[in-house]
């Protein structure tokens, strides 16, 4: 993988993260939570050709702990394992369809939104926004894939 | 599920690197290691905001609004908003004095206590993640430094009363423990009783746990709390909050859920008050 690449890949997640602090501002009181930057940094680790491996995923993970002000080694340890995964499981995806995948990526995007909330919000953890949210980024999932698939065509060598 | 279909990824890899990453996950929560790493790059990426907005920005923006003639305009409007909302902060304490505390002389007494020669200062909020706000147990936001760092244990108040205290500074910005911050920690009173309430990670919502046994006061909705200034660092008197909600803890202590009526997110401006010792 390229630098620009690499820069390109890591200019979208992180757009992608603001976009999700900006949104769930006004959503987290009716316990729901979008995970935007997860599910592009997941897209993107499921699309390339030339892999998304740790490396890179844990330092796309330590940048997003460092903008974000969460716990230090919190997303690089969640992008990292779920990079593990996403790779471990990248043949079997060629059997399973869309719809499939897609509840794939949303149990993924629970599980990560499930750690956050165990480091970052002990005290109020709410098993209903992460049940709620399942829902919500199985949905954000597709336009994410449709809109990224278009951004990838255009801007991605 | 299905099967995992054998391939070639590296797992040796992955392994050091989630190891490496827990590693710093433990060392980050239990001692704080990278507390200094993350409020540098904050200092860092709030002043490159800066900047760019002065060098880049703004000048864009002042080109556009002098062809519409109307910079001088919207200027003086600026300055206005920004004046009133810092005379809302200095005159917050006037302008609630009758239901802001117990009574004039706690008022009075309060003004009196206040040094002559340096009572307080105004700062400007530089950043404040909502986000983490609304969703998360941290409750924390960043000011500009006047000249010189704000002193760690200053009261931070706005128009709408106590939003925290400071809890750190460095050479560009200080950082403020906000009163729902799941760490912090205010001592409170009604009438006789007294207790400190903790925050609550929900936003504007305080807890306060008491052992019925030793407190035989009973508490109704709406019942209001003032700081009690034990402790030294918030002022006496002023009104934190009221209840909204009694709940019995799992352990026979009552919980009092008290909404503080200081809301951070209305103003952009806030005044830091010392207590005598600091300052």
């Amino acid at each position: 993988m390229t630098l620009n690449n690499f820069i390109r890949i890591f200019i979208t997640i992180i757009f992608a993260n603001y976009i999700n602090s900006k949104i769930n501002f006004f959503i987290t009181d009716y316990y729901i939570n979008f995970t935007l930057g997860f599910l592009v940094f997941s897209y993107w680790v499921y699309t390339l050709k030339e892999h998304l491996y740790a490396l890179p995923s844990f330092c796309i993970g330590l940048s997003i702990d460092l903008i974000s002000g969460s716990p230090f080694g919190l997303n690089a340890l969640l992008f990292s394992i779920s990079s593990y995964i996403i790779h471990s499981y990248r043949y079997s995806f060629k059997i399973f369809s869309f719809l499939q995948v897609t509840i794939f990526f949303a149990f993924l995007a629970m599980f990560y939104l499930g750690f956050i909330h165990i480091f970052m919000n002990t005290a109020n953890f709410s098993y209903l926004l992460i049940f709620l949210s399942f829902f919500l980024n199985g949905i954000a999932w597709v336009f994410i894939y449709i809109l990224m698939n278009r951004f990838k065509k255009i801007f991605y060598k | 599920m299905a099967r995992i279909a054998p391939g070639n990824t590296p797992k040796f890899g992955y392994f050091v690197l989630i190891i490496l990453a827990s590693l710093f996950l433990y060392l980050d929560i239990q001692y704080k290691t990278f507390t200094s790493t993350k409020n540098f790059f904050n200092a860092g990426l709030i002043a490159t905001n800066l900047v760019i907005k002065n060098i880049v920005f703004t000048p864009i923006s002042n080109l556009y609004k002098l062809t519409n003639n109307k910079l001088a305009l919207i200027n003086s409007n600026e300055l206005l908003v920004n004046e009133l909302e810092l005379s809302k902060s200095e005159n917050f304490l006037i302008l609630n004095k009758d239901k802001l505390f117990n009574d004039n002389s706690e008022l009075y007494a309060f003004i009196n206590d206040i040094p002559n020669d340096y009572p307080y200062e105004i700062a400007t909020i530089s950043s404040f993640d909502t986000n983490l706000y609304k969703c998360c147990d941290n409750h924390r936001l960043h000011l500009f430094n006047n000249s010189s760092p704000f002193k760690k244990g200053g009261t931070v108040i706005n128009s709408t009363g106590i939003i925290g205290q400071i809890s750190d500074s460095n050479n560009k910005v200080s950082e403020v423990i906000l009163i729902s911050d799941i760490n912090h920690s205010i001592p409170i009173k009604s009438n006789t009783f007294f207790c400190n309430a903790n925050g609550s990670g929900k936003p504007q919502v305080l807890e306060c746990k008491y052992d019925p046994s030793l407190w035989k006061e009973s508490f109704e909705i709406g019942r209001i709390f003032y700081s009690s200034g034990l402790g030294g660092i918030f002022p006496e008197g002023i009104m934190v909050g009221s209840i909204i909600s009694i709940e019995n803890a799992a352990d026979g202590d009552i919980l009092l859920n008290i909404e503080s009526i200081a809301n951070p997110l209305t103003q952009k401006n806030v005044i830091v008050l010392y207590p005598n010792d600091i300052k």
